[in-house]
């Protein structure tokens, strides 16, 4: 009964001083074991996306001949489409320069898109973002915005070598200027959390007073280039109510996010030229 | 040299990974509308399975490999997961049997604690309390139907293979 | 000596030493009961709102509007980074204790056996804590903002429960890249303020007046007056609109009540009322008018009331040279105020300038002159450029005379003479009671301050007697002159358009208004007004005659296309600080055979004889009706001014 005890007691003091290790380590100590298991995981991540990827490659390859002609039409009657599409963005686009020279305005062109695959989603009620499979290494930096062709996602809050971490719109710590579509005037706004078998939500303040939204009338969210961080003009999301605030100044409501951003595969992240060249 | 090396944590720590990696990708299917949060399934088989060390050492190496993609302070959740598997370590010789029913109320059990913990801990994301505690309560019972459903054979398959590879385990005294 | 009698406890002092404490006791146990028990409540109470602080924030003030819905004043949100000292107090109580520690190692290491200055590192810690936000907000926006020791140390004795600005007046980039850039559970948050805006810069800036930081605001009203209080110092109305209705557009104030802790951190809010937006306000007024008269101003001082003759409602109300409001949210500074003051431009010339009215008193001597029967409307006059009143010529302005006319040709041509004559022969006194009855000695009722109507002057002999006595007792002289508007004779323009408005409408009162109120009930008995007391073909003949004035008389730069205009000119001479200067007058109404508009102009001079009533202020009057008919298309706007 002794050497239970003992045991008892050795066990117990191991797991207190476990316990205080883990909580009171220097912060360099635990976040540097941190850094090193998500360089540890990521490959996991990484690789179970190119699983997938090779999954969705092998359930394509497995459709019939005709299948293959069918969607084979279906795209080329998209591209050109998009040939078109392509060829009039380079009209614009050197229209856009000869009058950015004419009246010496800098450069529109801020941002370099650099595509990544999703490998993971994680949205609960304590954090909600997404793991990008691109990282350090691919330029990705903190800070930068990340865009779907849906609209806005978020931002990268975290950055490992290969992988990096997207702060979803969605989120209650993700807050940024936007405005309305039409109109310069700056709102802020700020995600409205997890919420429990609905779609994401966002809320936005600082509308003014002559604005209003209903669901027959929405008012679109674009973002705005004030910060700097997002170009202007990207979809954020639609302001379905308003009401007022005391000051009678502002109004604030919230903003219906599309459905769409719960299931992306593939990101765009914004890398400003101005990085992407110095890297 | 092998025979001296004690292979049972390594087991349930690539164990753990694959019931993590299964975990997410179930995650991200079923995300935005509810997300499960099942910490006990990577606690309670090193718990009951391994001595007081090598249990530590699992339970230890899955918290850090769950912690290192999450926003919280490093060594939070390793605390609390610590914590708990310790507590269900003292009490393993009840569930030397393994019958399904005494698990499946383990695991909820211990899941809930730590759902508990983390409810208080954790930063939150919503915008108001109720909010917040509907979300949490939804998560939590959809992680304990999960538990009930999987929890068992996740005990089970690892012994098997274990026991393939010639290695025995079972819930016993530390020597 | 028997020792036990001594010492026998039947001393009979000891008893009544002892009933002396049990009383003094019981006294002080009842004193005790009655403090711990029976005034426990009120302890309790009284604790607690010693703990108490009150904070107020004002309510937003409400919006101008003119009379089309034209935003003429709102309110612009002013964003600051601020912090709350509650958030950061931990900061605050760990970087005091590091302080200290350094402090008590360096004097250990002197070995001085001197104490610290706590007092000192107190400041100095709070000072490290805020400037680390401070630098942060700098490496964010890439600024060089500062605080000083006094910018804290102030706000944390007097203002402790409210946000401390660590940079002030964001612009719209700067708010934007801070609400992206800044953690979302950051202690540095964006503070929301308003400041008055006046989209039309100086457009009628004495109109609709100015707000200014109200100090002295009776807050005895709201909840927790008893309270140690807190306030956002909020605006108050100084003149104009502003003034005039600053209950009305004054929002409610919101009030909360915290409990505080023993270092007058916040601990809970025990009472939260928001604040409420004021009403607002629709004015009278017609931008678009108003800026078309101010333009053709110019540089020129002046004033110009244009009112709507029906109902007496303000259209514009302009006076220049003005200021602009913006300059003076959310205080005047020292510049700001010297150079208003050294243009001259605080005084609102519209409502409290006070003018000789010149020839257009003409329109109140003839109507006097034709009630009176001393003229009709066949009454010939004969002009030689000159009228002999006593030893002494009164001259007309044209020296070479007029010749005969008859009282239309008097009035189209401004003869003085006709009306030297008219005046005499009718009396001042028929003339001065006319002019009680047209209201020239009342206040038009504008809700705005004009407080000047109480200095305006109808000359009588009974005026010179009491207030003019060193030149004389009353003389025909004196009527001459008053019958041409010169001489004693003073008023607003703002009374001269409402005499305009009211001859125009064939009444002698109009009751002027700066609201608009399109169901307001505008008849005789709310402008308070009787039917002149001339017949209908003598009040033509007047008409007649202002009419010609536009078709081709004094007042022809008035004249505007497919319009007709009645108007009266006016040339008045004044001498200001010895120097002689001339007024540029005219008054006018149209259309003359239904009367919509009737307004009022007056150019001050520079020097004598540069303006004149009809070639300066004739453009003037013409610019306003044209704008005011051209928005229903009645003419079409002519290309050169």
């Amino acid at each position: 009964m002794q050497w239970r005890r003992l045991t008892y007691i050795r066990n117990l003091v191991i797991l207190v001083v476990a316990i205080f290790a883990s909580l009171f380590a220097p912060s360099f100590v635990r976040n540097g074991i941190k850094d090193c298991f998500r360089e540890f995981q990521a490959p996991i991540d990484s690789l179970s996306s190119q699983f997938n990827d090779l999954a969705t490659f092998w359930g394509l390859s497995s459709n019939t001949k005709r299948d293959l002609i069918e969607a084979g039409r279906d795209l080329a009657r998209l591209n050109a489409g998009y040939q078109g599409k392509v060829i009039e963005n380079e009209s614009l686009r050197s229209e856009l320069g000869r009058l950015e020279k004419m009246l010496y305005l800098p450069s529109y062109d801020k941002f370099k898109h650099e595509v990544a695959r999703v490998c993971r989603r994680d949205i609960n009620a304590w954090w909600q973002h997404l793991t990008i499979r691109k990282g350090k290494m691919h330029g990705i930096r903190k800070g930068y915005a990340v865009v779907y062709a849906g609209g806005v996602v978020g931002r990268i809050s975290e950055v490992g070598l290969y992988t990096s971490t997207v702060e979803l719109v969605s989120s209650r710590n993700f807050r940024m200027a936007t405005c309305a579509e039409g109109d310069d005037r700056p709102l802020i706004y700020q995600g409205a959390g997890s919420l429990s078998l609905q779609t994401a939500q966002g809320e936005v303040s600082d509308v003014p007073a002559d604005m209003s939204a209903s669901t027959t009338h929405p008012i679109t969210l674009v973002t705005s280039s004030l910060a700097g961080t997002f170009p202007d003009g990207i979809y954020v999301g639609k302001i379905l109510s308003l009401k007022s605030e005391p000051d009678g100044i502002f109004k604030s409501g919230y903003v219906k996010l599309p459905k769409g951003l719960a299931s992306i595969k593939e990101v765009s992240v914004l890398v400003p030229i101005a990085d992407a060249k110095i890297r | 040299m092998f025979k001296y090396i004690d292979f049972k944590p390594i087991f349930f720590i690539f164990a753990n990974i694959v019931f993590a990696h299964i975990l997410s990708e179930l995650n991200s299917e079923v995300a935005p509308y509810i997300y499960f949060v099942v910490p006990a399934l990577f606690i309670v088989p090193s718990a009951l399975l391994l001595n007081f060390l090598p249990m530590l050492f699992s339970v230890a190496f899955t918290a850090f490999f769950f912690e290192s993609s999450t926003p919280v302070r490093a060594g939070s959740t390793v605390a609390m997961w610590l914590f708990v598997a310790y507590i269900v370590h003292t009490i393993r010789h009840r569930f030397i049997v393994l019958d399904w029913f005494s698990l499946s109320a383990l695991y909820i059990l211990t899941n809930f604690v730590l759902l508990v913990l983390y409810f208080i801990f954790f930063p939150k994301q919503a915008d108001s309390v109720g909010s917040y505690i509907v979300r949490t309560a939804t998560d939590t019972l959809c992680s304990s139907a999960l538990l009930m459903v999987v929890g068992k054979f996740c005990i089970t398959i690892p012994i098997l293979l274990a026991n393939l590879c010639g290695i025995e385990l079972s819930i016993r005294e530390e020597k | 000596m028997n020792v036990e009698k001594t010492y026998s406890k039947k001393n009979p002092r000891i008893p009544v030493f002892a009933w002396v404490f049990a009383f003094a006791f019981a006294l002080l146990i009842l004193a005790l009961a009655y403090r711990q028990i029976y005034l426990y409540d009120f302890y309790v109470e009284k604790g607690k709102r010693q703990s108490m602080r009150r904070v107020i924030e004002p309510g937003t003030r409400g919006d101008i509007y003119d009379r089309n819905g034209k935003l003429l004043v709102t309110n612009e949100p002013i964003f600051s980074a601020v912090v709350y000292f509650n958030d950061i107090r931990k900061e605050f109580r760990e970087e005091y204790f590091r302080l200290k520690k350094l402090e008590l190692l360096r004097l250990a290491q002197i070995k001085s056996k001197d104490r610290p200055n706590y007092n000192e590192i107190t400041q100095k810690a709070r000072s490290n804590v805020l400037n680390k936000y401070l630098q942060q907000i700098n490496s964010i926006l890439g600024t060089e903002y500062q605080l000083t020791n006094k910018d804290y140390n102030r706000h944390f004795l007097q203002k402790q429960l409210l946000p401390f600005p660590l940079v002030k007046n964001l612009t719209a980039r700067e708010h934007a890249i801070l609400a992206e850039r800044i953690p979302v559970n950051s202690p540095i948050q964006i503070y929301t303020g308003t400041a008055r805006y006046y989209p039309y810069g100086d457009s009628a800036s004495h109109a609709l007046g100015y707000v200014a930081n109200n100090f002295d605001e009776d807050n005895s009203k709201i909840p927790g007056d008893d309270l140690r209080t807190y306030t956002i110092v909020p605006t108050i109305g100084k003149t104009g609109i502003e003034a005039a209705f600053d209950e009305k557009l004054s929002g409610e104030s919101g009030v909360k009540i915290w409990i505080v802790d023993l270092a007058g951190y916040k601990y809970e809010m025990v009472r939260d009322i928001p604040p409420s937006k004021g009403d607002d306000v629709v004015s009278s007024l017609d931008i678009d008018i108003q800026q078309a008269i101010e333009e053709s101003f110019g540089s020129r001082k002046g004033a110009s009331v244009m009112l709507d003759v029906k109902t007496g409602e303000v259209l514009s109300l302009v006076t220049r040279p003005s200021y602009d409001p913006n300059t003076l949210s959310p205080y005047i500074t020292h510049k700001v105020n010297a150079d208003i003051m050294a243009r001259d431009a605080w005084l609102n010339r519209a409502t409290q300038g006070l003018y000789p009215p010149g020839s257009t008193f003409k329109v109140m001597t003839a109507m006097a002159g034709l009630n009176s029967g001393a003229i009709d409307k066949t009454s010939i006059k004969t002009c030689t450029g000159g009228y002999r009143v006593g030893n002494r010529i009164f001259p007309c302005h044209k020296r070479s005379g007029h010749g005969n006319l008859d009282l239309v040709g008097a009035l189209a041509h401004s003869c003085n003479v006709f009306f030297y004559e008219t005046g005499i022969d009718t009396g001042i006194e028929t003339i001065a009671k006319l002019s009680e009855d047209f209201g020239m000695t009342k206040s038009s009722g504008i809700e705005l301050k004009e407080d000047s109507w109480r200095r305006t002057i109808i000359a009588t002999p009974e005026f010179k007697k009491r207030r003019r006595q060193y030149d004389g007792p009353w003389s025909n002289g004196d009527t001459a002159n008053s019958s041409i508007g010169q001489g004693y004779m003073l008023f607003t323009p703002m009374q001269m358009a409402c005499f305009t408005a009211s001859f125009a409408r064939g009444e002698t009162r109009t009751k002027a208004s700066i609201l608009h109120n399109p169901k307001r009930k505008t008849d005789s008995q709310y402008h308070g007004a009787e039917k002149i007391n001339i017949n209908k073909a003598d009040y033509n003949t007047i008409v007649e005659g202002m009419v010609s004035a536009v078709e081709n008389g004094t007042a022809k730069r008035a004249r505007l296309d497919g319009i007709k205009v009645a108007a009266k000119s006016g040339t008045a001479q004044v001498s200001v600080n010895g120097k002689k200067l001339t007024l540029a007058w005219m008054i006018a109404f149209a259309p003359a055979d239904a009367p919509e508009v009737a307004i009022s102009v007056i150019v001050e001079g520079e020097e004598a004889g540069d303006v004149g009533g009809g070639r300066t202020a004739g453009p003037i009057v013409k610019s306003a009706f044209q704008k005011y008919f051209s928005a229903t298309n009645r003419t079409a706007l002519e290309v050169e001014n």
